[in-house]
This record gives structure tokens, C-alpha cells and sequence, in this order.
């Protein structure tokens, strides 16, 4: 009687274990796919927004021609181009803007009475935004709908200002949506 | 009967191992990469910085020009007093205007292909950091090579 009580036991032991490894085999690959998920797809966002950058820094349609090793925007060409145009390249989903940064340094090399003005001026036409009808007053070239949620990524970058035929210092950012 | 238990108790724990190993070794991977995507930014952004700098025109002609002539001499100002005051502010708001004013920088011309001291600018402990990356572009005077290089850092 004992004896097959003990035996009735340890089968009951058994089951609970296999249950229980089956329990926790079901856990633990759930909580793995669905961390793996996630952190697949913030990093698929971070390569594809790098991939961005790079291909937009590189784009032949965007650098002027003399410069072949990119990252040297020329300002006629970044007026002249569309989203639509972008896109056809560069695929969809994005946004980018390319910014003019103005050594305002050089302000303080001049004359105590053109100073100001010279500040006024280059905070001015860094905060323009380009159309072709405000073209080369302008400092800040936008593509693509902006959307709220954005990962950034920023590199610097030159732009050759074609009119005046001078090369100042840029910051190239590209947002890609971080779906969250 | 007990015999059994016990095996069975030993399978859990090996599936248990063989889990958490899984799920250790994934999750280093997954870091692995992340890094690597790091590292590919933080080369892209200190090459682009240090060409953007050097391609940059000011009133004494583009920085290239203004280091060429810091080392070599002539040129249209004082160059070495241009580079000392207005690098600085230069490279902050670039860095700035990234969204990385937690970097520090360090920027270097070395002769190459002659003897002579080297140009620095900037804060000297970037170049000694343990985490630090770098970029290096040659730049040509009638047939002199200077190597300009660009250290970065994260702050501490």
C-alpha cells in the first residue's frame, strides 16, 4: 500500500517537471522572439538611417561634380531638388534637411560698426529656409515631410554657395520614423 | 522510480542552461552590432569633420590653406593666431549643431614627408584617451605632405 502510494508520487513529480519544463521552454521562447523582435527592428531603423546619410552625403545629383569625394553639397542642386526627386532615389521615408553653419566669428574681425549688422545678417540667412524664389539668400535646405517621432543622425558637411563662389561649413540631417 | 526523477531533474536544468545561453549569446550578438553600426557613425562623422573643417573657406582662404600656412608660412593673415582663436569656437559649433557637445577634439599636422614638429590644436588628452576615434587627410604643399589628423572623444 505504501509502496504504490510512493510510486503514484513520483509519477505525480514527474508530470509536474515535464509540465513544468514545457512551461518554461514556451516562456522563454516567447520572451526571446519578442525581445529579438524589437531589438531587431531599432536596429534595422539605426542602419537604415545611417545608410541614409551616407547615401545622401555620397549622391552624385547633390555634389557638385569637381567633388568626388561627396559630402560637398552645391547649393544651386539643393535648390533645384524635390522630395519626389530625392525619393526616386533614395527610396521613401525619410526626412532630411541640410543646414548652413556661418562662422559668426568672422563678425568680430570687423570693424566695431559693421559687426552687428554682420551678426544680424548671417543669423538671418542661416534661419531661411530655400525656394527657388529666395535662392542664395537663404541657409536651410528641408526634403520629405518631418514626422513626429524621428531617429536623427547628423553629419557635417560642406556647402559650395555657387553665386559668391565660396564654401562654408554645413550640417547634414537625416530623420528616419522610429515607428514608436 | 527515483532513478527517473532525478534524470528528469537534470533535464530541466539542462534546457534551463541551454535557454539562458541562447538567450546570453543573442543578446551579446545583438550588442555586437549595435557597436559596429557605432563605430561606422563615429568613422563617417570624424571623417566628414575633419575634410568639412579643412574645405571650409574664411577670410584667410580655406583651413587647409590656413594650416598650410601656419606651418610653411605665408599666406593672407597670421595664421597660427587665426588657427589658435578661431578653431576652437569653430569645431564647438559644429559639434554643437550635431547634437554632440559631449565630444572633445584634437587636431594634429604632422610632416610626412620631411622633418619638423607637428601642429596641434585643441585639447592634447584626446590623442592619449583609451576610447577615442580618428580621421587623417593628407594635405600637399609643392610637394611637402602635411597629415592632418582629427581625434575625438566622449567627454568624461
Amino acid at each position: 500500500m505504501m509502496k504504490s502510494q510512493a510510486a503514484i508520487t513520483e509519477y505525480l513529480v514527474l508530470v509536474i517537471m515535464i509540465v513544468l519544463i514545457a512551461f518554461i521552454a514556451v516562456v522563454l521562447l516567447f520572451g526571446f522572439e519578442l525581445l529579438n523582435t524589437g531589438t531587431e527592428q531599432a536596429k534595422s531603423r539605426e542602419r537604415r538611417a545611417l545608410f541614409t546619410l551616407e547615401s545622401f552625403a555620397a549622391s552624385t545629383a547633390l555634389n557638385g561634380p569637381q567633388y568626388q569625394k561627396g559630402s560637398f553639397f552645391e547649393d544651386a542642386r539643393l535648390t533645384a531638388a524635390t522630395c519626389g526627386d530625392l525619393e526616386n532615389l533614395f527610396g521613401s521615408g525619410w526626412w532630411a534637411e541640410v543646414r548652413v553653419l556661418k562662422d559668426k566669428a568672422y563678425c568680430d574681425s570687423l570693424p566695431v560698426w559693421r559687426r552687428s549688422k554682420c551678426q544680424q545678417d548671417m543669423r538671418r540667412e542661416e534661419n531661411i529656409v530655400c525656394t527657388k524664389q529666395n535662392y542664395p539668400s537663404c541657409g536651410i535646405w528641408r526634403f520629405c515631410a518631418r514626422e513626429e517621432k524621428m531617429i536623427y543622425t547628423s553629419v557635417p558637411v560642406n556647402v559650395y554657395r555657387k553665386i559668391n563662389n565660396t564654401v562654408d561649413l554645413g550640417i547634414l540631417t537625416v530623420g528616419i520614423p522610429s515607428g514608436g | 522510480m527515483e532513478g527517473q526523477t532525478s534524470m528528469i531533474a537534470i533535464a530541466i536544468a539542462i534546457v534551463m542552461l541551454i535557454f539562458i545561453a541562447i538567450f546570453l549569446l543573442s543578446s551579446s550578438l545583438g550588442s555586437q552590432t549595435s557597436q559596429t553600426l557605432k563605430a561606422e557613425y563615429r568613422n563617417l562623422y570624424a571623417h566628414n569633420a575633419l575634410l568639412s573643417v579643412l574645405r571650409t573657406e574664411t577670410e584667410c582662404g580655406t583651413m587647409s590653406d590656413v594650416m598650410k600656412a601656419a606651418y610653411f608660412g605665408g599666406g593672407k593673415c597670421d595664421s597660427r593666431k587665426f588657427l589658435d582663436s578661431r578653431m576652437p569656437g569653430f569645431m564647438q559649433d559644429m559639434l554643437n549643431a550635431t547634437g554632440h557637445t559631449d565630444f572633445d577634439w584634437f587636431i594634429e599636422a604632422s610632416p610626412q614627408n620631411f622633418e619638423g614638429v607637428s601642429l596641434s590644436l585643441g585639447n592634447p588628452a584626446v590623442k592619449d584617451a583609451k576610447e577615442k576615434w580618428d580621421a587623417r587627410t593628407l594635405i600637399n604643399w609643392e610637394g611637402y605632405q602635411l597629415e592632418a589628423k582629427l581625434y575625438l572623444m566622449t567627454k568624461v
